[in-house]
């Protein structure tokens, strides 16, 4: 299924222009490791690449964090189990 | 089992689930990777069209990892079923526990999408629009990402990138070069500043991300206090570690009908949450850059029944 605003992508100096553009914004938002990660590797080497970053998350003893949409769930489970054992 | 194999039991399963005709796809973290925008998330998040939840489920049940069964997650899960994800709540699924375990989180709606996601998938993945979309979250980590993602979406010719640039060099030197529709300039009003080299671009662009902050913030505490009594339910009806996917639902369905609010933000009043999110923002930002907020009515269409 295409998107519904699909138009001519774009070629060119443009697209040499937004490339550049997003690679400055690579740089500056995640450094320029990460941007090569994301730029020049294949999908293969960036999930070997982030499956190191995760293992020395691991082997720091930290915790990944949760994803956003049970992250507040798990806080709100936490204080409802306290308040239940409080109360029993 | 290892990141890259976990990363293709996600894969798998949703090729599974397509063979079964059930309308799934990847959003999130893994779209990120996906898109060459490596997250360091090993959760899963799937969309999945809530008329094939059943579908789901019988699945999800077959499904073994390293030798555990699929279980909801601990007593926070809302149950799969339309009736809730309707109103904007997500469902929770795992193999095995602690850090190891695996996690799949199931949205039978984009929150925050603008149109239906059923229309804008590209093979397992749901595209960079929606992915976008979904991660105007309250956290600072998102950010970075919508903007590469609004910036792929340029350079393929989808102009609705244009929607999710929030940083303001990268903007206005795309919007230096670049043509940008006047329909989207009048549904995110910044994208004329950027186009007139303004120099509140930048107060502007703060202020509309303070903005969709607030609204999930806000959003967020009207769901945890619906969801506190289905909490104290569902550990309440101690559900045995035992028990089958398929009894784990039937106890949270029992548990929802009785303590779980189908559609929170809706029974709370739609206009009245963005007035909210609204002040909120006007708290944080200079006033004259609430004139450039945006019409965020469309990101809301989640909800309707």
């Amino acid at each position: 299924m295409n998107a519904p605003f699909k138009i001519n992508p774009i070629r060119g100096r443009a697209l040499s222009h937004a490339k550049a553009v997003a690679r400055r914004f690579h740089e500056q938002a995640f450094g320029e490791e990460l941007a090569r990660v994301n730029l020049d590797f294949t999908l293969a080497e960036r999930l070997e690449y982030l499956n190191w970053m995760r293992d020395t998350v691991r082997r720091s003893g930290r915790e990944l964090p949760p994803s956003h949409s049970v992250a507040w769930l798990l806080e709100v489970e936490k204080e409802v189990e306290a308040e239940e054992a409080k109360k029993a | 089992m290892n990141d890259t194999e976990l990363h293709e039991f996600y894969l798998e399963t949703v090729r599974q689930l397509r063979r079964r005709g059930v309308l799934c796809a990847i959003t999130s973290g893994l779209a990120c990777v996906h898109y060459n925008v490596a997250e360091t998330t090993k959760d899963c998040d799937l969309l999945c069209h809530p008329d094939s939840f059943g579908a789901l489920l019988e699945v999800l049940s077959t499904l073994e990892r390293d030798g555990h069964q699929c279980r909801y997650r601990g007593n926070l899960s809302p149950p799969l079923d339309a009736r809730w994800h309707r109103g904007g709540w997500t469902s929770h699924f795992t193999w095995g526990h602690g850090p190891t375990a695996v996690t799949l989180d199931v949205f039978g709606r984009a929150l925050r999408g603008s149109t239906p996601w059923e229309h804008d998938i590209s093979g397992l993945f749901i595209s960079q629009h929606v992915v976008a979309e979904m991660k105007r979250t309250n956290r600072d980590k998102d950010w970075p990402f919508i903007s590469l993602l609004g910036e792929q979406l340029l350079e393929a010719g989808d102009p609705r990138g244009w929607l999710h640039l929030f940083d303001a060099e990268m903007l206005a030197r795309l919007a230096r070069r670049h043509d940008c529709p006047d329909e989207l300039m009048l549904r995110r009003p910044v994208l004329r500043l950027a186009k007139q080299g303004d120099s509140r671009l930048r107060v502007a662009l703060q202020a509309e991300r303070r903005f969709w902050e607030e609204l999930d913030r806000l959003r967020i505490e009207v769901l945890r206090r619906a969801l506190r009594p289905y909490l104290v339910a569902v550990a309440r009806a101690a559900i045995s570690d035992s028990a089958s996917l398929s009894e784990q639902h039937a106890v949270r369905i029992r548990c929802a009908e009785t303590s779980l609010a189908q559609s929170p933000l809706l029974e709370y009043g739609l206009e009245r949450h963005l007035a909210d999110a609204r002040e909120a923002t006007a708290q944080l930002v200079r006033p004259e850059a609430l004139e450039w907020l945006p019409d965020v009515t469309p990101n809301f269409s989640f909800l309707a029944p």
